[in-house]
């Protein structure tokens, strides 16, 4: 068996705990001000207000899964666990928005469209990458050794990442019930900004989340490692 | 049909926030616990080590 | 980077390569409904099977009958035009002028019975303009050339 360096250290918990509070904070600010000052829209009325949470959750959803891509390949690259740590745990927060983003669309879909779901080109490349990630987190979970464990998951990871061009693209490149990206001039100012407001506070939220997690496994590793010194009678 | 769309729009600010505390509370006790684990392991009374 | 490694990245590229070939063969497949032209072109070989049509309901064709529940439009692409017959209230959203997915049978007297109605909204969102209020629009939509 290949032993990871023992070189692992838990790390701080630094000033992160209020990095936390002030993002869930703001991410209050910016629900409450799009909430209030946006006006009911021409076709969907209040409807409207779902934008600021399903958007936003659905574009941290794709950062998260980047940093999936960014880490696994720098696992598999240099062989840092730490590495393997942060791709994990930003896959878990991805799988955890994508969650969000399906649920909010849905709830979207039915007063807008007429139905919860169809097996459109987007919705369904959504769910194969929430099934993706969802997998991923599972293969963690049954992959003892921290090596193998690394480099399978770095393996989905990046196949599952590859898929948020497409889910993105879907709704350009196939004919689907979803209507296609906003632009600018197809939305009005008011909307786009809470949309950037809260998508701005649910990345620094999004962060936040990795970061606990990632420092949860990495804690956990040390004390496995820790636990492997003592197991070896001070042999090091 | 306006009450209705009241009904949608609640339900996702609900669900939203409801996912976001929720993993925030389950980020926070699985930390916890990795803590209390290292501690144990390396012999540390709790809040005495760098980990904490 | 070790061997394995590198041999991990060549299967992850060669797995997304083909996964990206088998989406560009789907390219012309995933199609979620045929627009008016389409189905007119399939000719014979597009009545009475299932299938899905979208396009925008053509303004001044909705009729509603409150009483049988019967809504009888006409979708268009802008080449040809299809009527549209269904059953029950449409989404709020439907109105003249708006995207409409059906999902139905086409039948040979050249009527498509819906079994679905859905509506495509477009990708703008905007407040009324002045003198329009949201919940008046829907209520002059419901009746949107209405009998």
């Amino acid at each position: 068996m290949t032993t990871v360096a023992p070189t692992l250290e838990a790390p701080r918990a630094g000033r992160w705990t209020a990095f936390g509070v002030v993002s869930i904070a703001l991410l209050v600010a910016t629900q409450a001000f799009a909430f209030v000052s946006s006006p009911p829209d021409e076709n969907m009325g209040q409807l409207e207000k779902i934008l600021y949470v399903h958007v936003p959750a659905a574009w941290v959803m794709f950062v998260c899964f980047a940093i999936v891509l960014v880490y696994s390949l720098l696992f598999l690259w240099k062989g840092r666990e730490e590495d393997d740590l942060v791709a994990a745990a930003a896959a878990e927060a991805g799988a955890v928005f994508n969650g969000l983003t399906l649920i909010l669309g849905m709830i979207w879909g039915k007063p807008a469209w007429g139905v919860w779901w169809v097996w459109d080109a987007r919705l369904t490349s959504t769910l194969v990458l929430f099934l993706v990630f969802v997998g991923y987190l599972a293969l963690r979970a049954f992959v003892e050794d921290p090596q193998r464990r690394g480099q399978w998951s770095a393996a989905v990871g990046i196949l599952g990442a590859l898929n948020v061009p497409i889910v993105w693209m879907s709704v350009t490149w196939w004919r689907t019930l979803h209507q296609m990206p906003s632009s600018m001039q197809s939305m009005a100012k008011i909307y786009w900004l809470g949309m950037f407001a809260n998508f701005g506070a649910m990345l620094l939220v999004m962060a936040y989340f990795i970061r606990r997690r990632y420092e949860a496994a990495a804690v956990a590793r040390a004390a496995e490692h820790a636990a492997q010194a003592a197991a070896l009678g001070g042999l090091d | 049909m306006e009450a209705s769309n009241w009904m949608y729009v609640i339900s996702a600010y609900v669900i939203t926030w409801v996912i976001l505390l929720g993993y925030l509370a389950y980020t926070h006790t699985a930390l916890r616990r990795s803590r209390a684990e290292y501690d144990r392991v390396t012999g540390r009374a709790p809040g005495e080590g760098d980990a904490v | 980077m070790s061997k394995r490694n590198w041999a991990i990245l060549v299967a992850v590229i060669l797995v997304a390569t083909f996964g990206w070939l088998l989406y560009g063969g789907l390219n012309k497949n995933v199609v979620f409904f045929l627009t008016p032209k389409e189905l007119v072109a399939k000719g014979a070989n597009g009545y009475d099977v299932p299938v899905r049509l979208g396009g925008m309901v053509v303004p001044g064709s909705v009729q509603w009958n409150e009483k049988t529940l019967d809504l009888r439009f006409r979708v268009t692409d802008d080449s040809d035009t299809v009527a549209v017959h269904s059953t029950g209230a449409p989404p709020q959203m439907f109105q003249p002028g708006m995207g409409v997915v059906v999902e139905g049978k086409y039948e040979r007297a050249g009527v498509f019975q819906a079994t679905n109605l859905m509506v495509k909204h477009s990708n703008e969102y905007h407040p009324p303009r002045p003198g329009e209020k949201p919940e008046e629009m829907y209520k002059t939509l419901m009746k949107g050339g209405a009998s």
